[in-house]
């Protein structure tokens, strides 16, 4: 092949990738959010406080949403819902050990240093680990949030989204 | 929604569910700390769940590893060296293996076996509140899973223990105005209680209960009462500016449902003319009902004080043999210079001697203090014993059921001359409407951490701090432990007869509790201003004290 059909080719294949991201970043634009129904679908519908804290109800394991509104705009927030695993944050990682006797335990990493990790554990317990004491130990990738992109409507995701950008933390009175 | 996604949907909970192994409900999560599990502070003596360690306010622990034998034995375990360069006045929490500790107004989640973070929640108040003396607070309270933060910018604060996110804020008076919460609250049962400090800005105190689950105010005890309100009548004009603050943690009593608070100076300090009378209830302890905050009884130590004698001690509750009776007792060592014992059910004066040299009082009438005639306050000026920073002051005392000793940090051979002023109230200012002269020689007695930062060139005659362990039963020292240096740290006493204490030298030590010889000392480079703790984890024993602005927890080799 080539030389100018090779560039051709890159050409190409450039552009439909072009293409296709443009796609994937453009979607319709999400109908006006409710954030009372938006409320009802992440206390219910959705799921949400199987993992996600807000005003300090709900699991703690996921990242607290109490201010979300105050530190995610919509669009990130939209994105998140659709594709949680794009981004997480550091402070949301989660880290897996093994202790001697053969346990796993699964937690939310709060802290790490060489020679111990600082985790809340499934029973929201704060628990610190000597990594020597450990068979195994290590990150675990990816996201536990499930995508909402087919289990919600566009309407619901809007909604969801409308409420969340009500929550700016705790005000003092 | 369609089946497909209603499948989707359900089975993305429930993978997500598995994967953090919580199902959602808080009520399938233990709670960390009942209020049952805090009136039972002495049944787990591994935790250190109040900020005096115990409703009796003892500042006495079970624990019993450390010993007089072994005490030469401890070492340095960890060090938390707080973000923040002014002293640390608290003592930390301990629940379970984890310590929660304070660096200015921030809470920090430790590892209480390394000292390794967990998380902090960060506080700034705000830059234009007012308090006298550092921007401190003394540590926190913690019911279920929820800590309690009283910051200097007067806002009480519900914090997470498990993530360290704030639950609710509540702004409990107006920080410009002087008022800052210094203290740490005391929770009994489902409320928070907390006061405001501020009797250097003319504030007008209280006492105020909060619901623990929603910060809402249940209830209220003016400390300078208020127009209609018993006690206002010992005022005249000046009960608006009247002080009466509140700036270390009270006691409970659970068999009277008492609890028992220390009153700060009148206002404006060292001037009484504006405020004829009494002028209840500051420099007293109030005894109020714990679920409504009405006034049981109280006990004025110093009846209209000119000299900023704030009766903000900590309220030491001991069972005892009196007269060779059972009796239920308060004791008290007072900025003022008198070890009290009282009646803590009733308030009944039972006794009251010196614990360092002083000269205004002549005596005792029926428990009300006989004014010496040539120490009486004027424009001039009068030289009075102790000075304005007391024979002893806000750090904790101990109280050693074992020993039936009370122990407690003694400013010896302070005075001040204290001349009455003209002085305006101006809100947000400071106003104490007087002078204040010593012929101290080297060293100030206030400003700790800056003094010890210049030669001490002390004699013993001009001032000096001393541990001494009291009798109640004679209200005379049994023995003392001299510092050339005074003292700003509180006692902690143990049930193996281990005293630790420290001063404003930077030495931390341990003492023999029964005789006061030394066993163990350590120098850690700063003024030792908090009182020292105690707790296990994993069957091991730790003591943590502060000194400047860092947190040292030492156990045995």
């Amino acid at each position: 092949m080539g030389v100018r059909v090779r560039a051709l080719a890159l050409l190409l294949l450039a552009a439909c990738a072009a293409t296709t991201v443009l796609a994937q970043s453009a979607p319709e634009p999400l109908p006006t959010g409710d954030e009372t129904s938006g409320a009802s679908l992440f206390t219910g519908k959705g799921a949400c406080q199987t993992c996600h804290r807000v005003q300090g109800k709900g699991s703690r394991l996921g990242p607290d949403l109490t201010d979300v509104g105050s530190t995610r705009t919509p669009a990130q927030l939209e994105k998140s819902l659709l594709d949680p695993a794009a981004e997480i944050l550091p402070e949301n990682r989660f880290y897996r050990v093994v202790t001697r006797d053969g346990a796993s335990i699964t937690g939310k990493l709060l802290n790490l240093d060489t020679f111990q990790v600082m985790m809340l554990d499934p029973k929201e317990q704060l628990r610190a680990f000597q990594k020597s004491d450990l068979r195994e130990h290590g990150f675990v990738d990816g996201s536990k949030m499930p995508s909402y992109a087919t289990t919600l409507s566009r309407q619901e995701l809007a909604d969801v989204i409308a409420y969340l950008a009500t929550l700016k933390g705790v005000v003092a009175q | 929604m369609t089946s497909r996604r209603l499948i989707v949907l359900a089975a993305a909970w429930v993978l997500a569910a598995w994967a953090f192994g919580a199902w959602g409900p808080d009520d399938t999560l233990l709670a960390q700390l009942s209020s049952e599990r805090i009136l039972n502070a002495q049944k787990e003596p591994q935790n250190w769940l109040t900020y005096s360690g115990g409703y009796m306010s003892q500042r006495h622990s079970p624990l019993t590893q450390i010993t007089t034998g072994n005490a030469k034995d401890l070492e340095l375990k960890w060090v938390f060296q707080a973000r923040w360069l002014d002293y640390m006045q608290s003592t930390p929490l301990v629940v379970d293996g984890i310590m929660y500790a304070t660096q200015g107004n921030d809470v920090v989640a430790l590892d209480a076996t390394t000292g390794k973070i967990f998380w902090i929640y960060p506080y700034t108040p705000a830059s234009d509140a007012r308090s006298c003396c550092g921007r401190i607070t003394r540590g926190l309270a913690i019911l279920g899973d929820t800590l309690f933060l009283a910051t200097v910018d007067a806002h009480l604060i519900a914090i997470d223990a498990k993530n360290g996110r704030p639950l609710w804020n509540r702004i409990v008076a107006q920080g410009t105005a002087g008022y800052s919460l210094t203290t740490a609250p005391l929770v009994i049962k489902d409320k928070v209680i907390v006061g405001p400090a501020g009797g250097e800005f003319g504030i007008q105190g209280f006492i105020a209960a909060y619901d623990a689950a929603t910060g809402r105010e249940a209830w209220r005890f003016n400390t300078v009462p208020q127009p209609g309100e018993p006690g206002h009548d010992s005022w005249g004009a000046g009960w608006t500016h009247g002080g009466g603050s509140i700036w270390v943690t009270g006691s409970y009593d659970p068999e009277t449902n008492l609890t028992f608070w220390g009153v700060g100076n009148p206002g404006p300090d060292y001037n009484a003319e504006s405020r004829p009378g009494d002028n209840l209830y500051t420099c007293s302890v109030v005894a109020l009902d714990a679920d409504t905050g009405k006034l049981k009884w109280h006990y004025q130590f110093t009846p209209a004080d000119e000299f900023d004698w704030d009766a903000v001690q900590i309220p030491v509750l001991a069972d005892i043999s009196w007269k060779g009776s059972p009796r239920k007792v308060m004791l008290w060592a007072n900025r003022n210079g008198f070890f009290y014992v009282l009646d803590r059910r009733t308030g009944e004066f039972l006794q009251a001697t010196p614990i360092a040299k002083q000269n205004w009082n002549a005596g005792f009438d029926n428990g009300r203090p006989i004014r010496a005639l040539d120490a009486m306050p004027s424009r001039d000026g009068v030289l009075i014993y102790p000075g304005n920073q007391g024979a002893t002051n806000w750090f904790s005392p101990s109280f050693s059921p074992r020993t039936g000793l009370f122990y407690v940090s003694v400013w010896e051979n302070t005075h001040h001359i204290f001349a009455r002023a003209d002085q305006p109230y101006k809100e947000g200012s400071n106003y104490t409407a007087g002078r204040l002269t010593t012929n101290y020689p080297g060293r100030g007695i206030t400003a700790g951490m800056r003094a010890v930062q210049r030669p001490n060139l002390r004699k013993e005659e001009e001032n000096f701090g001393t541990v001494r362990a009291f009798d109640p039963q004679t209200g005379k020292w049994r023995w003392e432990y001299k510092m050339s240096d005074l003292t700003d740290a509180g006692i902690l006493t143990t049930a193996s007869d281990v005293l630790f204490s420290g001063g404003r030298e930077g030495y931390f030590f341990a003492l023999d509790a029964r005789s006061g010889s030394l066993l163990w000392k350590v120098q850690l480079g700063g003024p030792v201003q908090n009182g020292p703790m105690t707790y296990a984890v994993d069957g091991r024993q730790y003591v943590a004290v502060s000194a400047s602005n860092s947190l040292f927890v030492f156990g045995l080799r």
